[in-house]
């Protein structure tokens, strides 16, 4: 599974690094960051969560 | 709450009669009906263009994040066919003053991606949770003297003859924080702020008789403050000319930098009078929502008072609870289908956050008020996605703060009358006086 972060959505609400701080990282920009380039299999249940609880929808599964 | 001699049905279910709202506060058993037996449901009534009622979460977050299909553009909250007709009357009139058509979008919220995101990007870093969090103590300081004005008032009252006179929670507490907290932001002048309150209360509260001078029509009364507001914002904006921009959120709208383009003048003043506007009733109405349902549930106060660390996550709650906003309006753009029933292009949606945060779907025993609920994924915020409240932050940041001021006098407050509800509005439901005093010791 791969993610990308919308950023002309994402204003750091930081709901995602909050939940997954392994997997997303809110930087002084306030915007939201992947650290990981594939998201490892056991965390792929919790990204979805993420990506449903995201206040602006920002975060996208890309495959 | 269900209405006791004739049964609620699908036929003869009203959600749209702002007389019952004043009456019975929100319509929870015909949003309970609606989402159990047609959760999409074409609602036709006498004076509202028909459309499609979506009353569960779930569909709520589908059309918030598909903008593409569900558009702003078109009409943005449902109202009476009356009240259309004055917002239009008002565009042209605008428009014939200020330059400009009467179609161009008022301000942000009207408007879809992508112009949207450039739009709303020009202020939003000044309402990131990172921004807010610097204003924590600052926030903390402000509701701590309010809260300490009003427990003089209580005390003074309870101690003055022995009368112990009710007192007004609206006005002398709950209005005071929202109404400091953006003016100060916005970067307008102290002495201004009662000023800006009183336009604030009347172009959100002009179908209320209360709202308007003596005299005026709802139309009188929306043309007078917008005119009035917008001539100050006028005056605001020469004053940063002439005397240099600063931080504040009249500067970063004059500095905005749309794709290589400034905001012109009407834009501007109407950005500003959005920012200013948009959290005052909505988050003064949380503030005396989350009082009242402390009250009513005694031993949640009580569990409360003795865990302060939990006020982030009752404030969640008591968002979800009171569900500030009612309702928000969107166009499909094309055919769609929600839970199975087609939705034709041109066709409106009308999403009631207060119902989607009741769904039981998505809420365990949603008519519980818990201050530690989890998950709690409200949308009193409006659903998550492109027009996801941009002053959620602020907001959640105020009522912390007021929350934490207020534990210490809450268990010395009761109610002395049911509250009273704002009259006439389809948008905020608002509680426009709550009268509480000191309990006799
Ligand atoms: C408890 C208080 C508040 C509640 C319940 C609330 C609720 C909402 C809701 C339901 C929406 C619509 C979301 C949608 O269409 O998906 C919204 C949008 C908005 N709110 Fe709030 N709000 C509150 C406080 C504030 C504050 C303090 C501000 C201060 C700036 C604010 C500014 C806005 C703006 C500018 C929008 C439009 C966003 C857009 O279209 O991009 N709100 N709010
Ligand atoms: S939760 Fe969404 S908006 Fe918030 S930081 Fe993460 S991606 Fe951005």
């Amino acid at each position: 599974m791969k993610v990308i972060i919308d950023h002309s959505l994402c204003e750091g609400h930081s709901r995602c690094m909050d939940d997954l701080p392994e997997v997303f990282e809110v930087r002084d920009d306030d915007r939201s960051y992947t650290l990981v380039e594939t998201i490892p299999a056991e965390l792929e249940e919790q990204v979805r969560k993420a990506v449903s609880v995201c206040p602006r929808a920002a975060i996208e599964i890309i495959d | 709450m269900q209405n006791d001699n004739a049964k609620l049905t699908l036929e003869n279910l009203n959600i749209t009669d702002t007389k019952l709202y004043v009456k019975d506060g929100y319509p929870w058993a015909a949003w309970d009906l609606l989402r159990r037996e047609a959760p999409v449901f074409w609602y036709q009534r006498p004076q509202y263009e028909p459309f499609w009622a979506i009353t569960k979460h779930e569909d709520v977050g589908f059309i918030s994040r598909n903008p593409d299909i569900f558009s702003n553009t078109q009409l943005l909250r449902l109202a009476d066919t009356g009240s259309l007709k004055i917002g239009q009357r008002g565009r042209i009139r605008n428009a014939r003053r200020y330059g400009g058509s009467p179609d161009d979008p008022p301000d942000f919220i009207f408007m879809d991606p992508p112009e949207h995101r450039q739009h709303r990007s020009a202020v939003s870093r000044h309402f990131t949770p990172r921004t807010m969090r610097a204003l924590e103590g600052h926030f903390a300081q402000m509701s701590g003297d309010y809260v300490n004005k009003f427990a003089d008032i209580l005390v003074d009252n309870l101690t003055s003859k022995g009368a112990n006179e009710a007192v007004d929670v609206v006005h002398e507490l709950a209005a005071k924080l929202p109404v400091a907290a953006i003016c100060e932001m916005a970067g307008i002048p102290s002495e201004d702020w009662d000023q800006i309150f009183s336009w604030t209360e009347a172009l959100i509260g002009a179908a209320d008789p209360e709202f308007r001078l003596p005299g005026e029509s709802q139309e009188q009364t929306l043309r007078r403050s917008s005119g009035e507001w917008r001539r100050y914002n006028e005056k605001l904006v020469e004053q940063r000319l002439a005397e240099g921009l600063g931080g504040d959120l009249l500067s970063a709208l004059m500095q905005a930098d749309i794709g290589g383009e400034s905001l012109n003048p009407k834009e501007i003043s109407s950005y500003f009078t959005l920012l200013v506007a948009a959290g005052n009733e909505t988050t003064r109405n949380s503030i005396t929502g989350g009082i009242k349902a402390l009250l009513d549930h005694p031993e949640q106060l009580e569990h409360l008072i003795a865990n302060p660390d939990l006020v982030p996550s009752a404030v969640e709650e008591i968002l979800r609870w009171t569900s500030a906003v009612i309702q928000f309006q969107r166009t499909a753009m094309q055919d769609v289908e929600i839970r199975g029933q087609l939705i034709r292009k041109g066709e409106s949606v009308v999403m009631w956050y207060p119902s989607a945060n009741r769904d039981e779907d998505v809420f365990t025993d949603p008519y519980k008020f818990d201050i530690e609920r989890t998950p709690n994924d409200h949308f009193a915020f409006g659903g998550f996605g492109e027009h996801f409240c941009l002053g959620a932050h602020l907001a959640r940041w105020e009522l912390r703060s007021m929350f934490t001021a207020l534990l210490p006098v809450m268990s010395r407050l009761e109610l002395v009358s049911d509250p009273q509800y704002v009259q006439g509005s389809l948008h905020v439901g608002g509680i426009k006086r709550m009268m509480v005093r000191s309990k006799a010791a």
